[in-house]
């Protein structure tokens, strides 16, 4: 694991807390929520190899790829 | 209401028409020429007529449902667990589908910022948009309609200045294989056309909705005849060649070289494509946020725009390690998700309105 990209997205996500807080700690919980919870999936997927880890493009070609082939 | 802003049926059709023409523009030639050669100019024929049928369904679908875009509608039609689970998948498509194109502008850029990591060109982009996006609706607007001469003229000025090199002979013999070649070629442009869906999430802000049908219809139209000559061109300037060439404008652009004075005018395509990707990105960036908003029954939208954009960003990467593996995508998979999604759904969720006769009870004062 990189420690480097670590830290560069804690702070990402520190500025981004900052940045949205003062506005978002006036709002309903559920906004509050909806925020974390974004910003903490943007957090965990950012520590992965994403380009080599198989995504959703990964599962949309896996279920079209057959039509593909049969247009051809 | 999560949208206050109001713009004008004729910015809504100058939002629509770079979402549909951008990224045809740039590989659209070559993809359509791969499988219809030269019978490539009938090819945006065909598969704009999903663009009219998804213009169809949404103006349905808005007759039913004024003042709801199509997250609302899906609540109103299914039920609110069913349409949750759908509203969210939904989302989801939304968001990759905005991942893959800030990858695909982040690879075309790549190619003149050759040192520049992808990720710092895809961040660059998804900023502008988010400041966009946080402006609301009418800034939107405001920014297609002042960017829409600066799409259009360059253009049509390079179109006027490679006129002299066309030859129309390239077009012929025509239609020598049938017309399936030419229906064959238009498969991966459906997908851009049913992107013109996405006036579900503007027609709720038009201050003339009379007028919203008549810019949806012209704007389809406009990007038929825009990806028609486009196609023309590109063929009648490199004939059998132009399956070959990836990204065929870029080319033409290349071979304009008039009195030593008027070169070099790929930067200008360069140029076009980043406006057009901007308002691209802004407008599908705009809709995940405000589905988003909408299908988790929030009370504003702005706070979610970065961590979206932060999603967005991290989309564009994962599992497309590759230019090839971009490309690979981008000729079915994404098309059919497209159709899928904009047009096929959105459909059976009219037709089962219908059927069942629901519509919004609450009848609605026009605005404006």
């Amino acid at each position: 694991m990189k420690w480097g990209l670590v830290a560069g997205m804690s702070a990402l996500v520190c500025i981004l807390f900052a940045i949205e807080w003062p506005r978002l700690s006036r709002l309903p919980r559920r906004d509050k929520m909806t925020f974390i919870a974004l910003v903490f999936i943007g957090w965990v997927l950012s520590m992965f190899d994403l380009p080599n880890l198989p995504g959703p493009t990964t599962m949309i070609n896996e279920i079209f790829e057959p039509l593909g082939h049969y247009l051809e | 209401m999560l949208e206050t802003g109001k713009i004008s049926a004729l910015q809504m059709g100058m939002i629509i028409y770079p979402v549909l023409v951008s990224t045809a523009m740039l590989g659209g030639p070559n993809v359509m020429a791969q499988a219809a050669r030269n019978d490539l100019w009938l090819t945006p024929f065909w598969s704009s007529l999903i663009g009219f049928l998804s213009v169809f369904i949404a103006i349905q679908l808005h007759k039913r449902f004024p003042g709801m875009t199509i997250i609302e509608q899906g609540k109103a039609i299914a039920g609110t667990v069913p349409s949750a689970i759908m509203g969210l998948l939904y989302l989801l498509v939304l968001l990759q589908v905005s991942g893959v194109i800030v990858r695909e502008y982040a690879d075309f850029i790549a190619i003149f910022l050759k040192e520049t990591p992808l990720s710092v060109i895809s961040s660059a982009l998804i900023v502008v948009c988010a400041f966009a996006v946080k402006g609301g609706v009418e800034v939107l607007g405001r920014t297609a309609q002042v960017f829409f001469p600066m799409f259009i003229v360059p253009l049509l000025l390079m179109i006027g200045l490679v006129f002299p090199a066309l030859d129309p002979g390239n077009l012929f013999p025509v239609l020598d294989r049938g017309l399936l070649p030419s229906i064959k070629g238009a498969i991966t442009p459906l997908g851009w056309y049913s992107e013109v869906f996405l006036i579900s999430y503007l027609l709720p802000v038009l201050a003339n909705r009379p007028q919203g049908t008549k810019a949806a219809v012209w704007t389809v139209a406009g990007a038929m005849i825009t990806m028609t000559i486009v196609n023309l061109v590109t063929l009648f300037l490199m004939g059998d060649a132009l399956p070959n060439i990836l990204f065929p404008i870029m080319d033409t652009a290349r071979y304009v070289s008039i009195a030593d004075f008027f070169e070099n005018m790929e930067s200008a395509v360069m140029a076009i494509w980043v406006i057009g990707a901007f308002i691209k990105v802004s407008m599908f960036y705009y809709a995940t946020v405000l589905g988003t908003a909408q299908c988790l029954n929030l009370t504003c939208y702005q706070p979610l725009i970065w961590p979206i954009g932060f999603l967005i960003v991290l989309f564009s990467f994962w599992g497309i390690p590759s230019f090839a593996e971009l490309g690979a995508i981008t000729l079915i998979a994404i098309p059919a998700i497209l159709a899928w999604s904009f047009c096929f759904w959105p459909g059976c969720l009219l037709l089962y309105a219908i059927v069942r006769g629901k519509r919004s009870k609450a009848k609605e004062v026009p605005s404006g």
